[in-house]
């Protein structure tokens, strides 16, 4: 039922938001894949394919910016499109400008969120 | 001719015709009748001899009476009539002879009379008028020496002889005498001469020569007669009058003459120049026409002066020019005197001082400017509040104003003659003092940086600079003008406290900003995160799939009591802000009220493994409070224990008593409190990790909100940390519940 291909990777310290928006994404029939941090993340990138990172971007451990620089660093993980996910309005605005597929800004809109993510896959 | 003489003359006759009539009787033997007159013929003789021609013809009458009488015979007859005739012929012939010699005898006398009288005038006037007369010959020799000339030139006779007269002259004008000499010989005519002769006491004196020819009978010029006169006096009273009148004419001062009626009677050419009046048009005037009305009252005052014989000098008064100007005059009047001391006019001398009045005026007015200005700089250099001194080329004080001294604590005196250097700022090495480098340099400078010493041997600040004064080019005096800059410095660091403070207020309103910037981010992000969590679930359980139900609604339900805690936290702190948090007090047992919270705290710490222990004294610790906010306090402090304790962990929950105080402490084994963070943890706000990377949730507002309620208590909290990884201790201390009502109870019991 879940497609190998169509796997999503949150990135969330929150662990309510992430678990509940990784439900959410499961419904909607994606398989997802969770990481606390950047590092996490970035472990879980090299070991599984991944079609697009769901971002956020306050983060105990390596932040999300942190994670995006060593992302775009790797010529393997550059490719992988992210999706900002922030609390704070002003860091997804800051984020949006460093070529990312989106940022949104919690509580995110689902339509648009699934919208983006469908779109990759 | 006296009669007496008259009488014996003619006696004399009688006598003579008596002696020839004896005569006759004598020879009248002899001669007869023959000859009766003989005899009686001398006696006619002698008396016209010695009596005169009267006497003679006297006798005559009484010898023919006598001859008639005696002698004559015959009366009749031309015998007779021949003795008689004869006889008065030859007697009238002898008388005649005798009137003739008389008369020639008087005439002579007459003439030798005349001569006589005439030489002595002629004596007494050459006395009277000349006091040198001479003689020389034709060819102007001397023969001999007048005594007058001897006696005015002091010659003697022989220097004089021949043409030593000459000696006499004056040597320039021998040569011009003699030339006119021999012209004048020549001529044969009298000659006028003047030249300078030599008196005996050797003064050559001006002298007038008059020479007139004396003639022979053949018209020939037989010697000189020369009169000489010192006409030096007159010379000179001549040249005195001629420069006299040669002052009076080339004068630039006007001299004038007037009558005692004011009348002007001779007017010089300075006076013509001073009042532009012509002589012609002036003399004759009366002198009132020069003085201006206002001074009329001047003239009577100066001929009334003058009529007294008195003299008017330097009078500066104003008189009119014919033009009408009025021009500054000072006037000398004198009173003029006729021969016999009367006074019969004024002379008057008038300078135009026109000139030299309006000169002395510019010379008063600019005296009186440059005295102005003098006093005006006196009055700024006493006045003005900077010191001045001022000192020669060695540096040694010449002048010191008023400032300086107070300033300097010195007195002038006591700073003149010294060197300023030693007195002001003798630390200062000299090379480098900057006075006497613009002594040498002569470029001025000024300092701000510099210190002078008081009297008293304090300093204070100044700020000062150095003036070269020169004088054609050198240096010989400075100027210094010093302020007191004590109060600039002390304004100057006042001023640096105050931009300091507002520096430091400015950077805590920006920390402020900032730190309200990262909360308001915090907020956000702490609202949104349960809402996003809330609504992510929400989605789930409509989507219908039945999947993670029960999950969904304890995640959904942590959130919203997450929420509603920070809602609350945020009411307490703008409450807290506006002073309108309020606590209601009632005794309450601290460790009731600790258990309560720790009740709500240890599923939090069972989750993450983190032990809990309490020591709580049950009963020893009432105090005087709200129970809920102090649960509140209790909650915070523990929820922030377990929050910063690792799994593996200990809290430790500790309520005591002692002393009237009640105390709460709550120690973990957590990850402590950096020494810098230390004093800030209380502050609202404030989080010892940055937003991006902090691994804990929460507004910070939690320990603010704790303080605040002990306060509100009368309590107080204190924390302790030994650092990061060290764990760390919160102690809230509270006075315990008074005893007082219980006691009352039992009292009334």
């Amino acid at each position: 039922m879940i497609e190998d291909g169509k796997v999503v990777l949150i990135v969330e310290d929150d662990t309510d938001a992430r678990e509940s928006l990784a439900a959410l994404l499961e419904t909607e029939g994606y398989r997802v894949l969770e990481a606390a941090e950047g590092g996490e993340a970035l472990e879980v990138l090299r070991s599984a394919p991944v079609g697009i990172i769901l971002l956020d971007i306050f983060m105990p451990g390596m932040n999300g910016c942190a994670f995006m620089n060593e992302q775009s660093a790797d010529p393997v993980l550059a490719s992988i499109p992210v999706v900002v996910i922030t609390a704070d309005a002003a860091a997804a605005r800051k984020a949006s400008r460093r070529g990312i597929e989106a940022a949104m800004t919690k509580p995110v809109d689902h339509d648009r969120l699934l919208e983006i993510v469908g779109r990759h896959f | 001719m006296p009669r007496r003489f008259h009488v014996l003359r003619y006696a004399s006759a009688v006598v003579w015709v008596g002696l020839a009539a004896l005569l006759r009787l004598a020879v009248e033997p002899a001669l007869g009748s023959q000859l009766p007159y003989i005899t009686f013929f001398l006696a006619v003789a002698f008396t016209a001899w010695h009596a005169g021609s009267g006497p003679a013809a006297f006798a005559t009458l009484l010898g023919y009476v006598a001859a008639d009488r005696m002698f004559l015979v015959p009366r009749s007859g031309a015998e007779f009539a021949v003795g008689s005739v004869m006889y008065f012929a030859v007697c009238v012939g002898m008388i005649w002879l005798r009137v003739l010699e008389e008369r020639a005898r008087r005439g002579m006398a007459a003439r030798a009379e005349k001569l006589r009288a005439s030489d002595e005038r002629f004596r007494s006037l050459v006395e009277a008028s000349a006091q040198l007369v001479w003689t020389t010959t034709a060819e102007g020799g001397v023969v001999e020496a007048s005594p007058s000339w001897t006696a005015f030139t002091g010659q003697r006779p022989e220097e004089a002889r021949g043409f030593g007269w000459m000696d006499a002259l004056h040597p320039d004008d021998r040569a011009r005498v003699g030339e006119l000499w021999a012209r004048s010989i020549i001529a044969g005519a009298s000659f006028e001469l003047e030249y300078r002769l030599r008196r005996g006491d050797g003064v050559y004196v001006l002298t007038q020569v008059f020479a007139a020819p004396v003639l022979d009978a053949q018209g020939a010029v037989r010697e000189w007669i020369c009169t000489g006169r010192d006409i030096s006096a007159r010379g000179e009273a001549q040249v005195q009058s001629q420069r006299l009148a040669a002052i009076v004419e080339s004068s630039v001062d006007a001299i004038i003459t007037k009558t005692l009626e004011g009348i002007v009677t001779s007017w010089n050419r300075g006076a013509e120049r001073i009042f532009g009046y012509t002589a012609d048009e002036i003399v004759g005037q009366p002198i009132t026409r020069l003085v201006p009305p206002d001074r009329h009252d001047d003239v009577p005052t100066i001929l009334g002066a003058i009529a007294r014989g008195e003299r008017v000098d330097h009078l500066e008064t104003e008189r009119i020019r014919k033009d009408g100007q009025r021009i500054h005059v000072s006037l000398s009047i004198s009173p003029l005197v006729d021969a016999s001391g009367r006074v019969v006019g004024a002379s008057k001398i008038a300078r135009d001082v026109t000139d030299r009045k309006r000169a002395e005026e510019e010379l008063r007015a600019n005296e009186e400017r440059a005295r102005a200005l003098l006093e005006f700089n006196q009055a700024v250099i006493n006045q003005m509040g900077e010191g001045l001194y001022v000192v020669d080329p060695t540096g040694r004080t010449t002048f010191v104003n008023p400032a300086a001294e107070r300033l300097f604590g010195w007195k002038r005196d006591e700073l003149i003659g010294r060197r300023m250097h030693d007195v002001a700022h003798p630390s200062h090495p000299e090379d480098d003092c900057p006075v006497l480098r613009v002594a040498r340099d002569g470029a001025p400078l000024a300092r701000r940086d510099d210190f002078f010493l008081r009297k008293d041997g304090t300093s204070f600040p100044v700020a000062y600079s150095v003036s070269p004064i020169g004088s054609e080019g050198r240096v010989v005096a400075l100027a210094v003008v010093f302020r007191d800059m004590t109060q600039d410095v002390k304004a100057g660091s006042e001023r640096e406290a105050l931009l300091a403070e507002t520096e430091r207020a400015r950077a805590q309103a920006e920390a402020a900003n900032r730190a309200k910037d990262e909360f308001l981010s915090i907020v956000s992000h702490e609202l949104r995160t349960p809402l996003s969590a809330m609504l992510n679930w929400l989605r789930v359980l409509r989507s219908g799939k039945g999947l993670h139900t029960a999950r969904a609604l304890d995640s959904m339900q942590r959130s919203a009591e997450a929420q509603s805690k920070l809602i609350e936290d945020l009411l307490d702190v703008s409450r807290i802000a506006t002073g309108r948090l309020r606590v209601e007090l009632r005794p309450v047992e601290l460790a009731g009220v600790v258990r309560a919270a720790l009740e709500t705290v240890l599923p939090a710490a069972e989750a993450k493994g983190v032990r809990v222990e309490t020591k709580l004294d049950e009963r020893g610790a009432t105090v005087s409070g709200d129970a809920e906010r102090l649960q509140q306090v209790a909650w915070n402090l523990l929820s922030n224990a377990v929050k910063f304790t690792p799994g593996g962990g200990f809290v430790e929950a500790t309520v005591e008593s002692g002393d009237g105080l009640a105390r709460l402490v709550v120690r973990d084994s957590g990850q402590g409190i950096a020494p810098q963070f230390l004093p800030h943890v209380f502050d609202r706000f404030e989080q010892a990790e940055p937003a991006a990377t902090r691994r804990h949730g929460g507004l910070g507002l939690g320990l603010a909100i704790v303080r605040h309620l002990v306060e509100l208590h009368g309590g107080r909290v204190d924390v302790e940390s030994a650092g990061e990884g060290q764990g760390a201790a919160f102690t809230v201390t509270l006075p315990l519940a008074r005893s007082a009502p219980e006691t009352d109870a039992r009292g009334r019991t």
